[in-house]
């Protein structure tokens, strides 16, 4: 495997934590266009854990997890009360302002006579505790793969699971879903801080990969892009946000066909496919479609 | 002490007059779809790339005040064109529809847009004409821009202008009626779809003026100036409450004022900081921003299945 | 003036319309009858244009209106008063009463409209400036009424006038209607009220279970055991097909 496909591969696989931040949430009827504001935390977290105090790669990995899905609980909490679109611009507002917040801080510390961590605008260097511990791109890679796969599959068993299925049944119509039963308020609280949590691990390994990162990677566009992948890709399946990532990173990135112009062909090919699918490729429907078609015994008399 | 409160006054209210014509525009095209157009900007930015096309092949050619005034009629034409196209292609055929599909395919646009107009002008900076090269004004100590008075007094007479068409005219009046009450619009005979194409031609006009002004003043575009100039609308509208006319200028207004504060006292970061965490305050503490409705009323609006 | 014939209309899955042929006639107050789900507001929206039917034509001042968008519908005269009743709540009540004149085509002629209009609605004429919200229900249903009467409509098509209001004031707003029809103005009245109605109107049909069951004159019908049926819950495909009442 080349370096560029390693590479390539990698991309994708940490880029899919922030689609499937996003794509959690809008199931639960709830648009963000914040997401990103995790991916960050979560990576500015991790890093400064292994390069400032040391801690084990494994450990700040689980703290910028934590770090994320605290901050998607919290302003999961304050914003409960909002509904559709003020939500999504109160995510907005946090997320940028968060980056900002970012450009500010310092926090550097001389460690082997070296300066080393986050330093406002001019970014955060030296993430260097995934190599030194002996990490290769390509084993780095497998790690990714290996935790993505475990959040799809831990996506896809609460999926089909009665909370999940109350989930979707609050996406679709919250009144109603109080009706039957469901806290509407809580779930949702709950699942922002999921997602938060989901961003804040993909953050650290971006961090550890990249060795460095600076506020102006986790802004408006990242936050936007993972919202439009699970928009591409289908809500009906935790599998939709990846694939929406495939088709932009790994199709039109890795292919130099269309030089300048690729932002203008996918921009309108997802306008168009929007018009078409307005819940995506594996839209709800199809995966029901699709599951009768697998597994006969779930077709109904 | 009194001249830099002064000071910070005239600048935070010429900044804030462009961005209550940028915060209008989006509130008009909000009111009569409920939906936010995310690639209002980059409408307005294609707007003032043509701008800049312009001077960099004609710019020899023509007198300053020539070319000034044409650069001034291809970027609100422009501006008007690319909104033109977000909404037959990305809010028309969704009307009826999903809301996130809308937004998300107006944001593919975005992209789109953005892209295309690095590929017209691919230097990150570009010079943008501007009809007053001329130095600043000393008035009893405080620094006057010529700019900063044309942005007011352009940006007054618009919103007069527009005062007057929304409060006197049966367009106007159409208008009001179905950002207020789709229902009740269909009840009297608007036709929706008409309207909301029209709305969107007057706001991207709106915002091409909007975007003129600022950029005569800077002297330049970049492609930033499409993530840019949404931001500022959307802050600019949300302070004010989502949807409400006065309320757009009052935000731009006090969005203005807030930034050049901020600057003020700590710097340009720190007023960005104000700016995204003042607008995270009123979403949570009062959504409906200043001029907002009611609680029950907003929740209605908002309660729209996305 | 308005003519139905053989008009079908779907709603969710089932037939709420099963063709259904009638006409109204100018200067004629009609009234549709009959109990919840029979299919009148299915009706009312294949007429005012908001639903397509799948079947049969629909004519209207002479012109196909089967396929027509409703502001199409409403430019050629026929204005539809739904049920919600749906007003501009921010808007001022003069605002509203204006907009009702939108298919006059300019705002001097709605200006004009306004004055020939509200000596007729005192309370409104009190309240021009004050929020459309802050009126009462019933000063809401005037206002409704009087916004329906700004377009100059050829045929008004009104969805469930009374319900809400109390007794005293469902029979002044159906006395206000009924007065439209010195104008020449042609009238469909959807109402699940069968007494109160069939006091005003010239002719009554009654609908259920998507067909029309019985017509005929007020006088006719108030005797007619098919009137009850339809209330009283015999199985609709029980009753007989419609038969003109020898006089």
């Amino acid at each position: 495997m080349s370096d560029f496909q390693i590479g390539l591969l990698s991309n994708i696989g940490m880029i899919s934590f922030v689609a499937l931040s996003a794509y959690l949430l809008l199931i639960s009827g709830a648009i963000s266009f914040g997401q990103q504001a995790y991916f960050g935390l979560g990576a500015y977290a991790a890093g400064v854990a292994t390069t400032l105090w040391d801690w084990p790669l494994a450990v700040a990995l689980g703290f910028g997890a934590l770090l994320g899905g605290l901050g998607g609980g919290l302003i999961g909490l304050l914003t409960r009360k909002l509904n559709g679109l003020y939500f999504a611009i109160a995510t907005l507002a946090f997320a940028e302002f968060t980056r900002v917040a970012l450009e500010l801080w310092r926090y550097q510390r001389t460690i082997d006579g070296e300066l080393v961590g986050p330093d406002g605008a001019n970014g955060f260097n030296g993430i260097r505790r995934a190599f030194e511990d002996g990490w290769h791109p390509l084993s780095f890679m497998i790690l990714i793969w290996l935790l993505l796969g475990a959040t799809l599959l831990a996506l896809t068993l609460f999926d089909r699971s009665r909370a999940g299925a109350a989930l979707r049944g609050a996406g679709e119509d919250p009144v109603l879903a109080t009706l039957l039963g469901t806290d509407v308020m809580r779930l949702r609280v709950a699942v922002a801080s999921a997602a938060g949590a989901i961003a804040g691990l993909g953050g650290g390994l971006y961090a550890h990969l990249n060795t460095y990162i600076e506020p102006s990677l986790f802004d408006v566009m990242l936050g936007v892009h993972a919202l439009a992948y699970g928009l591409i890709g289908g809500l009906g399946t935790a599998l939709g946000p990846l694939i929406g990532v495939l088709v932009d990173i790994g199709i039109l990135e890795s292919s130099r066909l269309f030089q300048g112009w690729r932002m203008v062909v996918f921009g309108g090919l997802v306008a168009l496919l929007l018009i078409w699918r307005p819940r995506g490729l594996l839209d709800e429907a199809t995966v029901r479609r699709l599951r009768t078609l697998v597994l006969p015994a779930t077709r109904h008399a | 002490m009194v001249v830099e409160v002064l000071q910070t006054l005239i600048d935070g209210l010429s900044a804030g007059a462009a961005y209550a014509l940028l915060g209008l525009g989006f509130t008009l095209m909000f009111g009569v779809m409920r939906r936010l157009n995310l690639s209002y900007g980059a409408s307005l930015m294609v707007g003032g790339y043509l701008g800049a096309l312009l001077a960099a092949r004609m710019g020899n050619a023509l007198p300053v005040g020539v070319l000034a005034l044409l650069a001034a009629i291809v970027t609100v034409a422009g501006a008007t064109l690319a909104g033109l196209y977000v909404e037959r292609l990305c809010f028309a055929p969704l009307r009826r529809r999903s809301a996130v599909a809308a937004m998300v395919s107006s944001f593919a646009v975005w992209m789109q847009l953005e892209a295309l107009a690095s590929l017209l002008l691919p230097l990150h900076t570009n010079p943008y004409p501007t009809p007053l090269d001329l130095a600043p004004i000393d008035v009893a100590g405080l620094t006057v821009r010529p700019e900063h008075v044309l942005t007011l007094v352009v940006a007054a007479v618009v919103a007069l202008l527009l005062h007057r068409m929304l409060a006197r005219s049966r367009f106007g009046l159409a208008l009001r009626t179905l950002s207020d009450s789709e229902p009740a619009a269909e009840a009297v005979g608007i036709d929706a779809r008409r309207m909301t194409l029209l709305a969107f031609l007057l706001a991207s006009a709106l915002g091409g003026i909007g975007a003129w002004l600022v950029l005569a003043a800077d002297q330049q575009v970049t492609p930033m100036f499409g993530m840019w100039s949404t931001l500022k609308g959307l802050i600019a509208m949300m302070l004010g409450g989502l949807g409400s006319i006065p309320g757009a200028i009052v935000g731009g207004l006090l969005l203005g004022l807030i930034e050049a504060s901020g600057q003020a006292l700590w710097g340009p970061q720190v007023r960005e900081l104000i700016a995204y965490g003042l607008l995270f305050l009123v979403l949570v503490v009062r959504p409906g921003g200043l001029y907002g409705r009611t609680e029950v009323a907003l929740d209605l609006a908002a309660r729209e299945r996305l | 003036m308005l003519e139905l014939q053989h008009v079908t209309v779907r709603h969710g899955g089932t037939i709420a319309v099963h063709e259904v042929s009638f006409a109204v006639a100018a200067g004629e107050l009609v009234a549709l009858v009959g109990p919840n789900g029979a299919g009148k507001s299915s009706l009312a929206r294949a007429i005012a244009g908001t639903h397509r039917p799948v079947q049969g034509a629909i004519r209207f001042a002479g012109t196909d209106i089967t396929r027509l968008d409703p502001p199409a519908i409403t430019a050629r005269g026929l204005t539809h008063l739904p049920e919600g009743r749906p007003i501009a709540p921010t808007l001022s009540v003069r605002d509203n009463l204006l907009s009702g004149a939108h298919v006059l085509g300019s705002m001097a002629e709605a200006q004009v409209r306004l004055a020939q209009v509200l000596p007729s609605f005192p309370p409104l004429a009190n309240r021009l400036d004050q929020p459309a919200a802050t009126l009462s229900g019933g000063e809401r249903q005037w206002l409704v009424v009087a916004r329906t009467l700004m377009a100059r409509p050829v045929l008004l098509l009104i969805d469930e006038p009374t319900v809400g209001l109390g007794p005293r004031a469902a029979r002044e707003t159906l006395a206000v209607i009924a007065d439209l029809r010195t104008a020449g103005t042609a009238i469909l009245l959807i109402e699940q009220n069968a007494a109160l109605v069939l006091g005003v109107a010239d002719r009554a049909m009654v609908m259920n279970g998507g067909r029309i069951v019985a017509a005929g004159t007020p006088r006719s019908l108030v005797d007619d055991p098919r009137l009850m049926a339809a209330y009283l819950g015999a199985a609709p495909h029980a009753s007989r097909p419609l038969q003109e009442k020898r006089p």
